[in-house]
Formats: structure tokens, sequence, C-alpha cells
């Protein structure tokens, strides 16, 4: 039987919700215009008024807000509220140039809490239940996000933080914790601990993790699974829009149902900015609906994925999107193929390689070459040509499974790939020389 | 009975095999044989050395990819044809010859032959029906005392 948070809303009738989106957009855009200066300025170079959206379908009228943006706006350009009316920030990791800060009125942390209480009782999680939160605490919305939503729930909350396995571990079985939260990865490492230690799946008392915040494939979805005995719940968000729980899998597990009553999403084209029809491949585009402090509109979140609408078996109407298939800016397109870098990297720690590869696309005789260069494991070192051409073999048709395209994969001498300012350079395309 | 063979991985340029070789000299390693198997990319050399696990030291600590495995050895008798005999015996046994060479020795009438096969223990019970003399690592080692 089917669990829902808010179940007046999350099977809300599709014309009933675009009449909300509808109500609440036109409401929102008021707020925007009048409290967000930036913003105003890229609708009137646009030359858009607030009395020009009316709805839904007047979203694509709205300028776009790109990451750059909110650089140029650092640290508070993009607040819409005055400052003292927030209660917390939080903030990007920022591998690249500033981080990105984002407010929070208690109304936005309220409303993300309830989008990750969704999330949790979607997994099957109650009031009894005890969620063991392992994503970082702090200025990273992972940890205070569930927390959050485990709190709305009623549900026991372990504010654990990532980290100290052996105290995960031991609070884990001590307590019974019945719902994990955390990387995927730290998940499969927790997994790999318990079973070094003897623990059968049998054996520990989790039900379901919720795991997010980093790109994973089904196949760890499955080993997952199976060494922690759970059903294991995938979970996506962004500091930008609010954090984990702005779309969250259901028990289908077929893509995760967006929050349409506080998030639209759009997909566009990422050269053009052209709106792209349901079911079709592009960059995915948020807009904030009822945040206050920091409501972004039209969002470019440089994620490449899918959006699906239909009815799902758990009865949820909100519209589902596909796990995101890589950054849009990292894309190539190699013999008429979107291909991601973060797709190869995938494959490469899955079939037991470092992620240290190279990737040399070419065009001879007007055919794109494909090329991926990989350092194997001096380990994996063997005294035969037959070996390497095997591992070679195996890896090609690993990626081709992976991306529909097979390119001619390198095994190559341990720390052969070049790499400049220590940083290995991942992708060389010679056909943007021509 | 098989014995410890060094591989070493050397991607083709020039000077690899010279810089191998002086690393494993300066280890005071003692050279007895080496095979070379190449691509158009790297090459593999195979050698059987006096120290193959100090080899595999010292060429990780020069930042050479390297590692040993055990091969079979044999002596054959230096006579026209027995060559092809060992060879006979390993087809007739279904045996896939993965790839071999010779290490040079000093015992008189016979030619040390290093053969590369999925499964050494079967392989050398094969060999030891048919009379064909297989080498023992001490055997090999004492060739390097010359
Ligand atoms: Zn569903």
């Amino acid at each position: 039987m089917e669990q829902y948070y808010q179940r007046e809303i999350e099977t809300m009738e599709p014309s009933e919700l675009k009449k909300l989106q509808s109500e609440k957009l036109k409401k929102q855009v008021r707020h925007v215009y009048e409290h967000n200066a930036y913003y105003r300025r890229l609708m009137d170079e646009k030359g858009v008024k607030p009395e020009d959206i009316q709805g839904v379908e007047d979203l694509c009228k709205l300028p776009f807000l790109s990451k750059q943006d909110l650089k140029d706006a650092y640290p508070t350009g993009m607040l819409s509220v005055p400052m003292t009316d927030c209660v917390r920030i939080h903030s990007t990791s920022g591998t690249t140039g500033k981080r990105v800060i984002a407010f929070y009125t208690q109304h936005d942390i309220d409303l993300w809490d309830e989008c990750c209480a969704r999330a949790i009782v979607a997994t099957g999680g109650n009031e009894d239940s005890i969620v063991q939160v392992c994503y970082g605490y702090g200025l990273f919305t992972g940890g205070m996000g569930l927390h959050g939503g485990a709190g709305k729930v009623g549900a026991l909350t372990l504010p654990m933080s990532s980290g100290n396995t052996e105290r995960q571990i031991q609070f884990m079985m001590d307590l019974g914790a019945s719902i994990l939260c955390c990387t995927p990865s730290y998940a499969a490492y927790i997994g790999e601990s318990l079973k070094e230690q003897g623990y059968m799946p049998e054996d520990i008392p989790l039900k379901a993790g919720i795991f997010g915040a980093e790109p994973w494939t089904e196949e760890m979805r499955q080993d997952i699974e199976k060494t922690l005995g759970i059903k294991a719940y995938d979970i996506y968000g962004l500091t930008e829009i609010s954090g984990p729980g702005v779309a969250f899998e259901c028990s289908e597990q077929t893509g995760m149902h967006i929050n349409e009553d506080h998030f639209i999403a759009e997909i566009i084209n990422p050269e053009t900015g052209e709106v792209l029809p349901e079911g079709e491949k592009g960059e995915l585009v948020f807009t904030c609906l009822d945040k206050e402090a920091f409501p972004m509109m039209r969002y470019r979140t440089r994620d490449i994925c899918v959006l699906h609408r239909g009815k799902c078996s758990c009865g949820r109407t909100f519209l589902k999107m596909a796990k995101p298939m890589g950054r849009s800016d990292d894309m190539m397109i190699i013999r008429g193929v979107n291909v991601f870098p973060s797709q190869i990297e995938t494959v490469l720690l899955k079939e037991g390689y470092t992620s240290n590869y190279q990737i040399i696309v070419d065009r001879v005789n007007n055919t794109d070459t494909f090329d991926v260069y990989v350092e194997f494991l001096p380990e994996d070192f063997e005294d035969t040509m037959k070996s390497i051409a095997a591992k070679e073999k195996k890896l090609q048709d690993a990626l081709k499974t992976m991306l529909g395209i097979s390119p001619k994969v390198h095994l190559v001498e341990p720390k052969s790939i070049a790499r400049s300012e220590g940083k290995a350079v991942r992708v060389i395309d010679r056909r943007k020389l021509v | 009975m098989a014995v410890k063979q060094l591989s070493v991985l050397a991607e083709n340029k020039k000077g690899s095999l010279k810089e191998i070789l002086t690393v494993i000299a300066e280890a005071g390693i003692d050279l007895r044989s080496i095979s070379v198997a190449d691509s158009e990319r790297y090459g593999i050399f195979r050698m059987i050395v006096s120290d193959p696990d100090g080899a595999v030291k010292a060429l990780s600590a020069a930042g050479f990819t390297s590692r040993t495995n055990e091969v079979v050895a044999v002596a054959i008798p230096d006579e026209p044809g027995s060559l092809l005999h060992l060879l006979n015996v390993l087809e007739k046994a279904d045996i896939n010859l993965e790839y071999m060479y010779s290490i040079i020795n000093s015992e008189a009438g016979s030619a040390y032959m290093v053969l590369r096969v999925d499964d050494n223990q079967w392989t050398e019970s094969i060999l030891e029906k048919e009379g064909v003399d297989i080498l023992t690592e001490e055997r090999v080692k004492a060739s390097f005392k010359e």
C-alpha cells in the first residue's frame, strides 16, 4: 500500500496542479520583480512585465538564470527578502569559482523539509521509523535537508553526518535504524564494511535507503540493495533550488517525481534555449513557485535529462525526471550521439579502473574517431598481449552499453596520461581545431 | 616446479628497453634471457633474471610497471627436431602455448626453453609423462652462478 506525506497534493489531478502552478507563478513573478533588482533588470531587458505572466504557458517569456548570474550576483544579489527575514544559509561546494550562497526564510525551510518528508514517506517511512542521516551536516544541504524531512515525518533522527563508519554501523545495529540517507558510494562502503564484519543482509535492520548528491548507476543500486537487504531510492536536488527533495523516487523506481507544487521543470535545448517537448533529452530548468528568499526563476541546472508525465503505479501525478546523464557543458556529440565524460567515469569505476582517462575525439574522412585512453592498475598488468586485449575489449563493450556507441579503448601505463596542474586533461576534441 | 619470470611493461618509445636494463643492472641483478612482445603502442619484456622480486621492487621505484609470474621451463636436447617434438607433445595434449623463448645456459648439449601456458601444473605433468626434462628454479638459478 503506497503511502504519501501529503496525499491530496501528491496525487492532484493534472489540471488542478496546472491551475495551482499558474496562480503561484503569477504571484511569484510579482514578488521577484518587486524585490530582486538583478532579475528585474533581466526582465526589463527582455521587455517582460509581471502582468505578461498569466499562467504556466507564459513561463517561456521569462529570462533564464545561469550559474554565471549567480556568480555575478554574489553574495546577496539574488536575495529577494531583507536578510534579517532569513533564518539560514546553505552553500554549494564550489569546486570552480565562487560558491553560491542560498538564503532561506522559515517558510522556505518548511517547504524544503516537506519535500524531503515526501521522499521519506515514499520509501515507507513513518513516525516509527529510525532515520540515519549520514550526509554531511553544515553548509551542504544533504544532512540538514533529510534531517528536516525526518523531523516533519516524526521519525527518530540519527544526525550522524558523514564519516566514522565504525560508529555509523554501531548506531545502526544497536538502535535498529530503518532508513539510511547518504551518498550511494558511502552506502556501498557501509555495505562492504558490514559484510566484512560478517553481517548478512538479513541481520541488517535497514529497510530502505535514500541516496543522492552524486551520479550512480542501476548496477550500483542493485549491489547496494543486495548487500544491505534494502530498497534503494534515488533523490535529486540542488542548493540553488533548495536542496535534496526537489525530486524523489517512489516504489516504482523508474524516475523521480518532481515536487511540482513548488518547482516547475522545463527541458530546453542547451544551445538555443528553446523549450523541448516532453520526452526529449535536454537541459533541466527549474522555476521556484513559492520560495521567498532565494527564488530561482528558470534556473539552468546544466543537468541533462528527460522528463516524463504519465500515470505512475504509485498514484502520484507529479512529472518524473530520469536520472541526469551529465552536465550540459561537458556534453560532446560523437557520431551524432550525446556523450558525457561522467558516463565514461561511471563505467571505469564500475569496471575497477581509476578515473585516470583521456578521451580523444577527432575527425578522419568525415567520420568521428573516438578513442578512450585508460590507465590500468599496476596489479592488473599481465605478461601476455592477449590479456591486455581482452581487458580492452571488456571495457569497450561496457562503454558501448552505456553510451550507445563504441569507443576504441587503449589501456596505457599507469601515470602515463598527461596531467596539467596535477589534473588530467579529460577531453581532447581535435575536431574543434579544424 | 615452475620458474619465476619477470615481465615489464614499456611504452614503445625510444630508450625504454635501455632504461629498464639500466635499472636492473644498477640493482645488481643478472639477466639470463629476454623476449620482447610488442604492439603498436607498448611492449612487454619478459625476462629470466637472478632476482625477479628485487627487479620488480627496483623497477617500480623507477616508475615502471612490472610483475612476476610462474612459467614452465624445460631443457631439451641440443639436436635437430627436439623443439618440434616438444611442440607436438603440447599440441597432442591440447595445450595452448601463449609464447616461448630460450634461456642462455651453459649446460652443454641442451637448450633451455621457457613455455607460457595457462596451466603450469597440468602442462608439467604431461611433459613429465613424455620424458621431457623439466627445470626447477634451482637449476635455472645455478646457471647464473657461472
Ligand atoms: Zn511514482
